[in-house]
């Protein structure tokens, strides 16, 4: 067993990360998540580029404002060389789109009409070669809070995870609690690697190490 | 001269299968509920109960239920329980004595079930000499005298008298809020320990005058700078006889009004019970989340507080936590936290700086918060909120 940290903003994210590195790598063990709220990983990222230098981390984040993930990941980095063990990943555009990305699954899980999920499509992000991403034009997680959730058969889904419409909140008041047990249970990301390019990245990164 | 326990072995103490453990004279102790933080700090006052007058081994024992309620439920064919201690000297580090006891329960059936000494040792490590090797098979001993230990008696104790005395100083104080206000359980408790705070006034009212107005000033000039509006905390007795402590609640009049304990705010009565507990006595001191009720910014001063009191009397300082802010602390030392880990063989307890991976993050730049508040998180705790079913 090989020791490595993780890092994620939120539940959803760090268990997207157990769930990836279960399934791909069980090799290894999973000291503990460190720390990655708000601003943190950036005040914290040479702290984290450091000990990357003795154990792994595995850092998922998401593509928030920069245009694409080389850009989100030199940001990130503010001018750090990157240690070897410090695996960074950043999910385009939320890791929310990458649960998305095993559209059956999440549909069905979450009682969302088929049709109405979002499209998985080749995309130009300031790079020479299109790559496979979800086509929104907005967030996937508000996308996910604000429209499908709405649109599901399930009231509890109801309840957990819409937002309504006029409200800024980005998330439902059990969003957590909704979204975990599918993401540890059901979500295929063998399904999800085949229309997401950044998702199959991590994948191939975790089964480097 | 004040000592403090440097080391702790444990053998079937609660949730302690086994321990052996290096302690600093600031020791933060982090684990999950229920994983024996409480339980780990009762063993400092079980030799406490053993060793102060009116005490003794077999109260401590009833007091905690029993042998049975102590032992580990992880023991196996060993079915005795045992507490061994370094201690050192606060200034100097230097060891001066261990002392430990090893106890077994008799009885049972139509006898009644009690504690008997197996073994008790004193260690002078200054002379590296044995002054007790008591064991039960030893000959003069019989049923009556394993039902005591020599800590406990003065004329035994004689010789170390030192470790009798740095036990039966030690204090534990847990002020809960809402037992202060109820002043009628200042009666209730009178003559009984008082963990809870509910002797915390009438405490206050046993100094002297003098070491009263002391305390007090002390205080009034800290909360000066965290409870801004109050003002000129004082203590009186009422027509009974009942300790209050009053203070000035300083609003748009100019003389403010005059408030007593029952209507200060619990954040405010953990802060002076804490505040207190610091300045009051010189020996062990076990502290209890002492951040509940508190807001951060008073939180993550605590550890510098606690040195800063540490730098006039020289007294060792327990502290259970689960504060991420109090653990935030640049100044404290990966060898001042011990971090408890459950598993099916009992609790397991480490220093920080002997976990190779925690190790290496707080090296890397991390704060001891950042690296041990989630280490000790349960992994399943995500699926609390997924067992909650309406009715």
């Amino acid at each position: 067993m090989r020791d490595v940290f993780i890092s994620g903003e939120d539940d959803a994210t760090r268990a997207v990360i157990r769930r990836l590195v279960s399934d791909y790598n069980p090799k290894l063990h999973i000291i503990q998540s460190l720390p990655a709220r708000g601003s943190e990983i950036k005040s914290k990222i040479s702290s984290f580029n450091e000990l990357a230098r003795q154990y792994p981390i595995i850092l998922l984040t998401d593509l928030d404002d920069d245009p694409c993930a080389p850009i989100g990941k030199t940001n990130l980095l503010n001018g750090i060389t990157q240690s070897s063990g410090f695996v960074i990943n950043i999910a385009c555009d939320e890791v929310e789109a990458w649960l998305m990305a095993d559209t059956e699954g999440f549909a069905y899980y979450f009682g969302i009409p088929l049709t109405e999920m979002p499209k998985f499509l080749p995309q130009k992000m300031q790079g020479r070669k299109p790559l496979s991403e979800i086509s929104l034009n907005v967030k996937s997680s508000w996308h996910f809070t604000h429209q499908l959730a709405h649109l599901s058969t399930k009231s509890d889904v109801r309840a957990q995870v819409s937002v309504p419409l006029n409200d800024k909140t980005c998330k439902g008041k059990e969003y957590n609690t909704a979204v975990v047990p599918f993401i540890e249970k059901v979500w295929k990301p063998e399904t999800g690697r085949l229309v997401s390019d950044s998702l199959n990245r991590m994948i191939n990164r975790i089964q480097g190490l | 001269m004040s000592l403090y326990i440097s080391r702790l072995k444990l053998y079937n103490w609660k949730n302690f299968h086994e321990c052996d453990v290096k302690v600093a004279p600031r020791c933060f102790i982090i684990g999950a509920n229920a994983a024996g933080k409480s339980n780990f700090l009762d063993c400092i006052r079980f030799l406490r109960d053993v060793a102060r007058q009116g005490g003794g081994l077999q109260s401590a024992v009833d007091q905690r239920g029993g042998v049975t309620k102590i032992r580990c439920l992880a023991a196996r064919k060993r079915t005795d329980i045992s507490i061994e201690t370094d201690l050192r000297d606060m200034e100097s580090g230097e060891l001066k004595w261990v002392y430990s006891l090893k106890i077994k329960n008799v009885g049972g059936g139509i006898t009644k079930n009690q504690a008997n000494v197996l073994e008790e040792k004193v260690f002078d490590a200054v002379s590296k000499e044995y002054l007790l090797e008591r064991s039960s098979n030893d000959h003069g001993e019989d049923a009556d005298t394993l039902k005591y230990t020599h800590l406990e008696q003065a004329t035994a104790n004689r010789s170390f008298r030192a470790i009798r005395d740095a036990f039966a100083d030690v204090e534990y104080l847990n002020v809960i809020p809402q037992l202060v206000r109820e002043s009628g359980s200042t009666i209730l408790t009178s003559g009984k320990e008082d963990y809870y705070g509910r002797n915390f006034l009438n405490r206050l009212s046993l100094l002297s005058e003098r070491t009263q107005k002391s305390y007090l000033k002390r205080i009034n000039g800290i909360l000066a700078s965290v409870v801004p509006q109050l003002d000129e905390l004082t203590f009186k007795k009422d027509s009974m006889g009942v300790p209050h402590i009053e203070a000035r609640y300083k609003h748009w009049r100019k003389s403010g009004s005059m408030q007593d304990e029952t209507a200060f705010s619990d954040g405010t009565l953990r802060l002076i019970g804490f505040l207190f507990a610091m300045l009051d006595g010189n020996g062990i001191i076990l502290l209890e989340e002492p951040e509940i009720n508190l807001n951060s910014g008073i939180v993550e001063q605590m550890p510098e507080f606690i040195a800063s009191v540490q730098r006039g009397r020289k007294r060792q300082v327990f502290v259970t936590t689960h504060s991420y802010e109090m653990l935030s602390n640049a100044g404290i030392s990966m060898q001042e936290v011990l971090v408890l880990d459950t598993s099916n063989e009992g609790t397991v307890v480490k220093v920080v700086s002997d976990i190779p991976a925690l190790k290496a993050a707080i090296e890397a730049g991390l704060t001891i918060g950042d690296v041990v508040i989630p280490y000790v998180k349960p992994s399943t705790v995500a699926q609390m909120n997924a067992q909650v079913k309406e009715s």
